[in-house]
């Protein structure tokens, strides 16, 4: 079958991606959520205008096709998704671009994006936390660090009507809130 | 695009620990992270106990960080007290809106800056409230929370509340704001997220703009302003 030339083809962008959840996210579920929140956002002939397309998808960035003219759609199709799977996640486009080349080079492989602290040290001290806010005293098991921002799963289930209120497992807490300081 | 580059884009309903579950300075990081140029961070309790507290971040350049209260009450005659309890101590009030005589009495009150999410229960506004929202200088909120996490039925609501104060917020002048009525830090969006999403109830980008920038830059300036005395009256040197 021949392929269509070029100037017939339907003009395109590529969007960068970030995404934050609270653990792995597979690329089946992202696409299977990315086409539920479009069809409940837009409806099947809206979806199907938006040309929406999941390229590249490691656990924490990836790269999106979609129509030219649809991009503000598929931002807010993507702005619409708060869970996956029981997982509160967040998407944050980085940024839109022609090709895939350009999107690669300018948002994806810039050092700005964060990376998963790959080897820390890791004793049975430094997985524990503690810290005060307010009058919360809050103690707990780090469960993700990236740069200064942790996610802490509380020991006691005692400010659990807190996490109910937000919807999340775990406290989001940066290093500069614990009380001890690691290594300083 | 020229213009969304140089905006700056201020959130101003963000709720932290201890009502919610992250922290101050990790709700700042991220904030600044996404292109935000300030928050407001809201304490947001049964009480209305006011949190201020220190953020133990080292200085960061470019970014702007105030203290606000949204107020919950049930009966109007609280809400007025609330309201004068608390002026002088905070930078921005906000009234949880939905019913409609706290609607009413928060778009009537001048102390008040932003009325937050007032189609919580499915219900827009009317002329009545747009005309005394409009000259009481009082914000309408919409929540993108809504939109982010209600699916199906009570989203179709909100929305269609939504388009309709919109209308009358166009007709009426009453200035509108965009803000996440974020609960952790999975619920902040971008600004050109929070435009998307506003764009699918019928505002223009200039509009969602607007919004998110220069209205919430109003509103600031109104409170930190020393110079200011009241509507209408200012130092000038």
């Amino acid at each position: 079958m021949k392929i269509l030339p070029p100037t017939l083809r339907e003009s395109k962008r590529y969007l960068a991606f970030s995404l934050a959840a609270e653990d792995e996210i597979s690329r089946h579920d992202l696409i299977y959520e990315l086409n539920f929140a479009a069809t409940a956002l837009v409806g099947d002939v809206g979806s199907s205008e938006l040309g929406m397309r999941l390229l590249g998808f490691d656990d924490c960035s990836g790269i999106m096709k979609c129509a030219a003219n649809k991009v503000w759609e598929v931002r807010g199709v993507m702005a619409s998704i708060s869970s996956i799977k029981g997982l509160r996640v967040r998407i944050k486009v980085l940024g839109v671009s022609g090709t895939v080349r350009a999107t690669t080079q300018n948002y994806l492989l810039i050092k700005d994006v964060k990376q998963v602290e790959p080897e820390r040290e890791r004793t049975a001290e430094l997985d524990k936390c503690e810290f005060f806010i307010a009058n919360m005293a809050i103690s707990g098991k780090i469960v993700r660090r990236v740069d200064n921002e942790m996610d802490i799963l509380p020991d006691s289930p005692h400010y659990e009507n807190t996490l109910n209120n937000s919807g999340t497992r775990y406290f989001g807490i940066t290093v500069f809130d614990l009380t001890y300081k690691e290594n300083e | 695009m020229g213009v969304l580059k140089q905006s700056r884009f201020y959130d101003l309903n963000i709720h932290s620990l201890p009502d919610c579950a992250d922290s101050r300075s990790r709700l700042v990081l991220e904030a600044k992270d996404m292109g935000y140029s300030g928050i407001c961070l809201t304490s947001f309790n049964k009480n209305n106990t006011l949190h201020k507290l220190d953020i133990p971040l080292p200085a960061l350049k470019d970014f702007e960080i105030y203290t606000g209260i949204e107020i919950q009450v049930e009966k109007v005659a609280k809400l007025t007290k609330e309201v004068s309890r608390l002026r002088g101590k905070v930078d921005i009030i906000i009234i949880a809106g939905g019913n409609e005589d706290i609607n009413r009495a928060a778009v009537e009150n001048g102390k008040v800056d932003i009325l937050a999410h007032p189609t919580a229960h499915g219900k827009p506004l009317n002329h009545v409230l747009a005309k005394a929202a409009a000259n009481n200088g009082v914000a309408v909120d919409f929540n993108m929370d809504a939109l982010i996490m209600q699916r199906g039925g009570s989203r179709i609501k909100v929305l269609a509340a939504m388009q309709q104060n919109l209308m009358l917020a166009r007709k009426y002048s009453v200035p509108m704001v965009i803000t996440s009525n974020a609960r952790s830090h999975y619920d902040l969006r971008s600004p050109r997220e929070m435009m998307a999403l506003a764009m699918f109830f019928g505002m223009t980008q200039d509009e969602a703009l607007h919004a998110l920038s220069m209205v919430p830059q109003g509103i600031i300036r109104c409170n930190t302003d020393s110079n200011r005395i009241m509507e209408g009256v200012e130092v000038v040197k």
